[in-house]
This record gives structure tokens, sequence and C-alpha cells, in this order.
């Protein structure tokens, strides 16, 4: 076990990292921490960690500048630890490249998950041919839904939603995004058919689409599914 | 000069006492006064008329900032007090009392979460010039993001939700409704005195759609309700009815921003909520 897995993490609140890193150490991760921004950048180049998780509020530079420099260079998963509630900034680093986000206060569990879904993406070992997660499952190859067991009709834009969702099952995807994927590049901005889409695949998929198993709405953001069991 | 601070600094402390519960009164009979403003917007308004205005808001903003100094300072001062005790007599505590220690500093913080996150909500329709910055939303989409927020808050408590079949779009800010149905929820949890699931419902009606959060325990105090109506600050209120009314009356704050109607009442086993939230635009500008 000398290839533990590092993660940098860029934050400017000592107690805040202190408590991240025995929370990461303690998950089998090695952390190495930046007070700056700058400092993050520096490590980012010379670490090459395995993840970067990345405070919006830094005291020298923009959050957003860190994150545009990072991805000049570099396709490590970031994943943005907030302070903020505001929708445009989650899907304004959503959209810069970041490959998720958390907002402050969170639970330490939801942070690790988080960790574990992103480097798994970026192992790019997460294309399994079939999505299983409770009583759902979903054969890519053969394009085929099944709940309980029990085959489930969706339409050609549905199953293409769906499936899209589950590829990347862990992670939440933007409105933006999921319009680009399945209408093209020339997608209206309006992402009103998208919701309804949803709306009408909860009716087949949840029990009670009030309180989702499967596919979890973040208001204003988009949709994150339910981690795939086969990941 | 310094006379001058130290007088403004007495009359914070004095004022105080009245806490958030004052605070968010003002700011839930200003959600009334935006109301009345919207209905009467094509009216020239005269200098006067803005001028009251203008005092409203800032009573609003005056009163909320003595309500952070008063609130917030409770469950802060527990955090502080707790963990210093853990800090000095880590040797001698034993392990039970220990853990007592640390989780009352966890329940502050929960407590603590709770206050700035209506706080937030607050400062979103603080500004009186700009109602609510609504979006169509899909209900059960913003019903099912606050439902999934308790669900990792409080990983026992049940909901029981009911929806329409059909697909409900309204104009929201979604935070806010989000906020709403939290803080209901939160007090059934928190003061029901009951363990039963609560029932989340949602009516879709011909103008408007209803949502009622209904619990099944020991109902709510009838001075707490009649205050909540008359948007009447009561400083006798005390500790648990306080912290009971605080949601509440920021409940009816973001209701009323909404254009919308809130009410509490008893049920024959327990209390309920109702509010309403009208369909179509409502924007002032």
């Amino acid at each position: 076990m000398n290839a533990r897995i590092r993660i940098l993490l860029i934050e400017d609140n000592k107690n805040t990292c202190s408590f991240i890193s025995a929370l990461l150490d303690k998950n089998g991760y090695t952390t190495t921490t930046a007070l700056t921004g700058r400092e993050g950048l520096s490590l980012a180049a010379s670490l090459c960690p395995n993840l970067i998780l990345l405070d919006m509020g830094l005291p020298d530079m923009d959050g957003f500048q860190v994150l545009e420099q990072l991805r000049g260079w570099s396709h490590v998963p970031i994943l943005i630890v907030s302070a903020c509630d505001e929708e445009q900034e989650k899907v304004a680093a959503l959209d810069l490249g970041a490959d998720d986000y958390i907002t402050k206060p969170f639970y330490p569990n939801e942070l690790t998950a988080r960790i574990r879904t992103a480097l798994r993406h970026s192992r790019g070992n997460a294309h399994s041919q079939v999505y299983k997660a409770l009583d759902l499952e979903i054969d890519f190859d053969k394009r085929i839904l099944r709940l309980e067991g029990r085959r489930v009709h969706l339409t050609q834009i549905e199953y293409q939603l769906l499936s899209l969702l589950a590829e990347n099952a862990g992670r939440v995807l933007t409105y933006n995004t999921i319009l680009r994927r399945i209408w093209g590049p020339y997608a209206e901005e309006n992402n009103q058919i998208l919701r309804v889409n949803m709306a009408n695949i909860r009716r087949k998929i949840e029990q009670n689409p009030a309180q989702p198993q499967y596919v979890f709405t973040e208001v204003g953001v988009g949709y994150r599914m339910l981690e795939n069991e086969n990941g | 000069m310094r006379k001058k601070q130290l007088d403004s600094l007495h009359h914070v402390k004095h004022s105080a006492r009245g806490g958030l519960y004052t605070a968010l009164c003002a700011t839930a009979a200003a959600g009334g006064i935006l109301v009345s403003r919207h209905l009467s917007r094509k009216a020239d308004r005269t200098h006067s008329e803005r001028m009251q205005q203008e005092t409203a808001s800032e009573k609003i903003h005056e009163s909320l900032m003595r309500a952070v100094s008063h609130d917030l300072r409770t469950p802060l001062s527990g955090i502080m007090g707790n963990s210093l005790l853990y800090l000095e007599n880590h040797e001698t505590l034993n392990q039970e009392e220990r853990l007592q220690l640390v989780s009352h500093i966890h329940e502050d913080s929960g407590w603590l979460i709770n206050i700035v996150e209506n706080l937030l909500a607050m400062t979103r329709i603080r500004d009186m010039d700009s109602t609510v910055r609504t979006r169509e939303e899909i209900v059960e989409e913003v019903l099912g993001e606050a439902l999934q927020k308790m669900k990792m808050r409080h990983p026992g408590f049940e909901v029981h939700a009911v929806i329409p079949d059909q697909i409900v779009m309204l104009p929201m800010d979604a935070l806010l409704i989000e906020q709403v149905l939290i803080n209901l929820l939160e007090n059934a949890l928190r003061h029901s005195g009951s363990r039963e699931p609560v029932d989340v419902i949602v009516e879709d009606g011909e103008s408007q759609v209803t949502f009622i959060v209904r619990d099944y325990g020991c109902g709510i105090r009838e001075e707490a309700l009649s205050h909540l109506s008359r948007n009447a600050p009561d400083t006798t209120l005390s500790g648990v009815h306080r912290k009971y009314c605080i949601g509440l009356v920021i409940c009816k704050a973001i209701v009323s921003a909404h254009h919308g109607s809130f009410t509490g009442r008893n049920h024959s086993h327990g209390a309920e909520f109702i509010f309403t939230l009208p369909k179509g635009a409502f924007d002032v500008k």
C-alpha cells in the first residue's frame, strides 16, 4: 500500500484543512494542503495529485481563476468545496470543468462519496455494461431497462437521458450539459423540455416522484443519479 | 464620538431582547406591505409613500442585525463553552461526559445552520424593490430536494409525500420555498413530540397550488398561532416557543413575497400548516 491516492486540498481555513485531512486520512488517502491559490497551483504541478479539492473563497485569487488555470493543462478531477449556495456559481464552476461540487457545511460521508465517484470516473472504468442500483437495471448494450426484473418502456429521448445519467452515476450533470449531449449543440437554452422528460421518467421508475430513489434533482443546477453498484 | 458609540451599543444591547422573532415578525409584516404595494404599483407613488417604504425596509434591516446579535449568540456560546470545557478537562472527564459535550456541540451547530439558512433566505427577500426572483419550477423537484435535505440531516425522520399525478409547474424562488418546507418539517420534528410520519400533501388547483404539512403530535399552542396570524411580535414567548415561531414567521414572509397565503391550525391529532402559491407570473415589472 505505498501507492496511496494523493489528494491536494486548496483551502485557506486551517481548521477546515485539519478536519478534511483527518477525514481523508481515515479513508486511506494522503492529503497535502495549500492555503493559497498560488501555492495550490504550484503544488498541483509538482505533486501531480489524483484529485484536487478546491475551495472557491481563497485569499489571494478567485477560485474560478484557479480552476481555469488548472483546467488549462490538467484533466485531474476537481471537486469544488464552496460556502456559496448560489446556483449560478455551481453551474459556472461545473461549466468551467469542475467535476462536482459540495456545499459547506457538508457531512463527512457526503464528501468521501463525491471523492470516490470522481476518482472512479477519472480512472475511466466507470463505464460498465450494466447499471444496477437497488431494483433498477440498465443494460447499455441491449438498451433495456428493468425495474424489479420487469421491463419498463421508455421513449427514445427518455432512454438517452437516463442512460447518460447512469453512465455518470453519482455526479451531477448540469441542464446545459444534458441538453447539449441529447439535443445537440444547437439545443435551445430553455430546459423545460428536459425537465418535463425527467418528470415523465420519474413517473415510470420512481415509486413516489416526490421522494425519488434513483434520480435526484439539484434545483437550478441539474440531475444526479444514484451510484452504480456495478461501478 | 465615543459617547455616541457607547449609546448606540447600549441601544443595541437593550433592544436585542426581542431577538430574531421580533425582526422576522417585522419582516413578515413587510411581506404584507409588499403585496399591497404590488396592487397599487400603477398609481404614482408620492414622496411620503416612498419614504415610508424606505423606513420599513430600514427597520427590517435594523431588526435583522439585532437578531443576528441575539439568536446567533446562544448556540455559539454553547459551542464555545462546551468545547472549552472539553479542552480544559478532557483528562478528568469520563467517556460518557466527553461524548455528551461533543454531542451538545454537534446539536448547537445544527441549530446554528438552521438559523443561518433562514437569515440567508431573508436576505433574498430583503430587497423590497425587486420582490422574489421567480422561475418556473416543477413542484415535485423542489419538494424532492427539500425532503432529500431533511433525510440527510435527520436519517430516521419519516415523511409521507403525496403529489398530483400530473406534472405541476409553478413560478417560485425554489431555494426559498425549499426553506419553507424545511422549516415546517423541522418544526414537526422538533415540536410535535411524536415520531409518526409527517404528511406533505400537494394539491393542484385552478389558480393556485396548495401545500399541506401535517404532523400527528401534540399540536401547537393557540397563542403561537394567533401571534403568527397578527404578525405581532411578542417578546413574552420564550425558549422553545420562540424558536418555533422564528421558522414560521420566516415561512410566512417567504410565502407573502410569493403573493401566496400561509396559515396554521390544529387538527384533531396534531398541527397542520397550509400555504398556497399562485399560478401564473406575478412579476411586478
